[in-house]
């Protein structure tokens, strides 16, 4: 008999990155390397469950820059050139590591796996992979919900209007892609600053996910700890992140994705090939990166250069293991959880998606694994979708006011603001106040007006993205960020005079018409409260 | 029971930030070489908007960044005269505390706060006769919780009813205890028959003593505080108990709360001080 659930959520988001005013843009690949390592994977492994009939549940949000990204036809065409250079390659590979027992596996691997790759996205899925996760859904194993428009941190946005605008566009653009309204959102890095749930409540979106804290330090103190939700609204249901389970599968040095036989993602044919052997596959500029074909294990504690080679089948036997060791943790920790709740309780485990296969190898197989045997090995746990939950038990969940929070590191809003990365909010903040503004005096624009108010949201939408700020504290690719923060803000400011002022400049307009297609449903007037 | 709980002691997020920070920046992987020498950090946006706004953000519990513009108008109809400076008041709403900060040419400032108060900032002009003219106001907002809210009746907080509570909170991965539950162990009635009291603190105590020291940055002396408490009443379960495995010399220990500002003299002390001082 089932004595409690897991709730696994897989948050996949990518900041909406697209240049067509350059042949060859390097941030596109954070697109392109997430469908191939994994999308696709996470796809294949969920289809492959769901025809040997195991059940199961996944919820995953899909956010909505990641979702226009996927049916971008442009983007769509760059991946499949980029994609069909790794499949020539990895062939290449197979060719030259033929008498080399160390690498030969491996090669082999990654051919399959490019090839396996291109087949999907071109010929499965005719090059929308969105299709894909629609049919999981319409199949009962996947739940998937929003996100707050372009992943804003809502903690940090201004004004109530702007906020509601993120959760409506949001809202909106799922439709736009899944065919109906989603039941749930993702806020933004778990974001919640007490001001939202009038918003949910309104827009009809059921629950949504907080870290451990959010709930644990709400008011009043919450009876099942996070092993239930706790209710914050007529309708609005927040689940809170459960500490222990996610920290297995999250921490780089305790948790499994660390293990030293897993493959290391540092370690890449870009840098260790012959330079003029791998040239045709590096970007235009010639500099040597990651190409996506890694033939080490973690190894141990040692430099990079120590490295031993990658051997496929223990990865595989690895993930095998670790989701056992998992699934036996979890049945632990509900047969204690039963002493002491009077309802089953419900493990929270939110992650990115892109842990799973992109930097965590093998974490796709890890979670097919790991559905497999909850369906065919017990009958204590069961995965469950946050609707199933709250449908069983909102009878016995109580009322809350969680506390602001949010996952990012320290847990509030540290990562979002501080000293590298505050000058953003005075721009971002008065680009929300003329965004109202404009909607209010612009109460029913039509023709040319109307495109110039439209592309001021979105420019303002894509300025609130909370990759920028998140990139300039963690220091990757700085230069970047800083750049598509001022670019929005520059473009939002110069549509804004031109409105103002009543010269209209259309050839502008176009221009970044063309270049930050996103929300080509949007609706200025959301603005206006 | 010790290495059962141990297993569940995962809630480190202070001790993580930098390997959480490390994995996160993962997605966005760091380009260690460029060739690029012209670099494109994005088009211009305006160093000024002639406007007058006082904003007011949190960053976590402790500090809230604080930015302000004032219009020309206002900057040349109080600031031609030399003698007139700007102050940036912080109320604290809920004590009733004020703070004032002459912030200068700043247009910004970060200043620390206490976590779930609700705080309000002013900006004010203060001529040389002190007289003080505001000039702007910003919202209200309140700091979040870094802590339980707690607001049990304290004589129940060590009833049996609430083993089920701790436990939950504890395996969460939380720290159930807060300043003010400490306040209430100090003002317990340890007169009082303390058969209700051993179940649970024994239990979770030593957990929450290891909480408190990895993750909430505590000071030392309030965990050695409980540490002292479970040592002079329970000095049976003394094995079971210790953290650190080392002795505590009982005057420095009081020395130190003192300074802490806990008047901390226990009756019992003379009967249990040999166990103390080994």
């Amino acid at each position: 008999m089932t004595k409690g659930f897991l709730n696994i959520v897989l948050h996949a988001h990518l900041p909406f990155v697209r240049h067509p005013e350059y042949e060859d843009f390097l941030e596109e690949d954070w697109l392109f390397e997430a469908i191939s390592e994994t999308y696709i994977p996470l796809l294949d492994r969920f289809t492959a469950l769901l025809r040997d009939g195991v059940k199961f549940k996944i919820t995953m949000s899909i956010t909505p820059p990641l979702s226009e990204m996927l049916v971008d036809p442009l983007l769509q065409s760059r991946y499949i050139k980029h994609i069909e250079k790794l499949v020539e390659l990895s062939e290449k590979e197979v060719i030259r590591n033929k008498n080399n027992p160390d690498f030969y596996d491996t090669a082999i691997m990654y051919r399959n796996h490019f090839k396996n790759a291109l087949e999907i996205f071109k010929n499965v899925y005719g090059g929308n992979i969105l299709n894909g996760f629609k049919y999981l859904q319409e199949n009962g194993v996947l739940e998937i919900i929003t996100c707050n428009a372009t992943h804003g941190f809502l903690p940090l946005i201004n004004s109530q209007e702007a906020k509601y605008a993120q959760i409506k566009v949001g809202k909106e653009n799922y439709k736009k892609h899944f065919g109906r309204y989603p039941r749930g959102i993702w806020l933004a890095e778990c974001g919640y600053d007490g001001e939202i749930e009038n918003i949910l409540s309104r827009e009809n979106l059921n629950f949504f996910f907080l870290d451990t804290h959010g709930i644990l330090f709400g008011k009043p103190h919450p009876k099942y700890g996070v092993f239930a939700p706790v209710k914050v609204k007529e309708n609005v249901y927040a689940f809170g992140r459960d500490g222990e389970s996610s920290e297995e599968v999250w921490s780089s040095q305790r948790g499994y994705p660390g293990d030293y036989y897993y493959r290391e993602f540092y370690r890449d044919l870009g840098y260790d090939a012959d330079y003029e052997y791998i040239k045709p596959y590096l970007h235009s500029d010639g500099v040597r990166r990651n190409v996506g074909i890694k033939y080490y294990r973690i190894t141990g504690k040692v430099d990079l250069g120590a490295k031993k080679p990658y051997i496929p089948q223990i990865g595989l036997e690895k993930a095998a293991i670790h989701a056992g060791d998992f699934l036996g943790k979890r049945i632990n920790q509900v047969h204690h959880l039963n002493n002491f709740m009077d309802i089953p309780p419900i493990i929270t485990i939110p992650f990115d998606a892109e842990l799973f296969g992109h930097w965590w190898f093998e974490g796709p197989m890890f979670l097919e694994y790991l559905l497999r045997k909850i369906h065919y090995d017990q009958d204590i746990i069961e995965t469950i979708s946050p609707p199933e939950y709250i449908e069983m038990f909102h009878e016995k969940i109580e009322e809350q006011k969680p506390n602001p929070s949010s996952w990012g590191a320290d847990g509030y809003n540290f990562v979002w603001l501080n000293g590298k990365n505050d000058w953003i909010y005075r721009h971002q903040h008065m680009a929300e106040d003329r965004m109202v503004e404009l909607a209010k005096k612009f109460p029913e624009a039509k023709g040319l007006l109307k495109r110039f108010l439209n592309q001021c949201a979105r420019e303002l939408l894509l300025a609130e993205s909370s990759d920028w700020a998140f990139i300039m504290t963690t220091g990757t690719t700085v230069p970047y960020a800083t750049k598509r923060f001022k670019d929005h803000i520059h473009r939002f400011n110069k549509l804004y005079e031109m409105i103002l002022s009543g010269n209209l400049d259309e050839n502008y307009l176009k221009d970044i018409e063309n270049k930050d297609t996103i929300f080509q449903e949007i609706d200025y007037r959301v603005y206006a409260g | 029971m010790d290495n059962f709980f141990s297993s569940w002691i995962k809630f480190t997020k202070t001790e993580n930030v930098e390997e959480i920070k490390e994995l996160e920046g993962k997605k966005f992987p760091i380009e260690s070489e460029k060739s690029e020498i012209f670099i494109d950090w994005g088009e211009e946006i305006p160093d000024y908007y002639n406007k007058n706004y006082l904003r007011i953000l949190y960053q976590d519990p402790y500090r809230i960044f604080v930015y302000w513009e004032l219009d020309i108008d206002t900057i040349s109809k109080y600031f031609n005269d030399m003698g007139n400076k700007l102050i940036l008041k912080m109320h604290n709403l809920t004590d009733n505390i004020t703070i004032n900060i002459n912030v200068g040419n700043a247009t910004s400032w970060w200043v620390h706060t206490t976590p779930d108060k609700k705080y309000r900032a002013t900006l004010v002009v203060k001529r040389e006769n002190g007289e003080e003219i505001q000039l702007l106001r910003s919202k209200t907002i309140e700091t979040p919780r870094d802590c339980i809210y707690w607001k049990t009746d304290e004589h129940k907080i060590f009833s049996r009813e609430n083993l089920n509570f701790f436990e939950l909170f504890t395996i969460s991965g939380a720290l159930p205890i807060n300043w003010d539950f400490l306040e209430k162990l100090k003002n317990y009635p340890w007169d009082e028959p303390l058969f209700k009291v051993p179940e649970i603190l024994l239990r979770y105590l030593p957990l929450w003593l290891k909480l408190i020291l990895r993750q909430l940055n505590l000071t030392i002396p309030l965990s050695f505080f409980i540490e002292y408490i479970l040592k002079v009443y329970f000095p049976q379960e003394l094995h079971s108990i210790i953290l650190s495995g080392e002795n505590i010399d009982v005057e420095k220990l009081e020395e130190i709360l003192k300074t802490k500002g806990y008047d901390f003299t226990l009756p019992i002390q003379s009967s249990s001080s040999s166990n103390m001082k080994k």
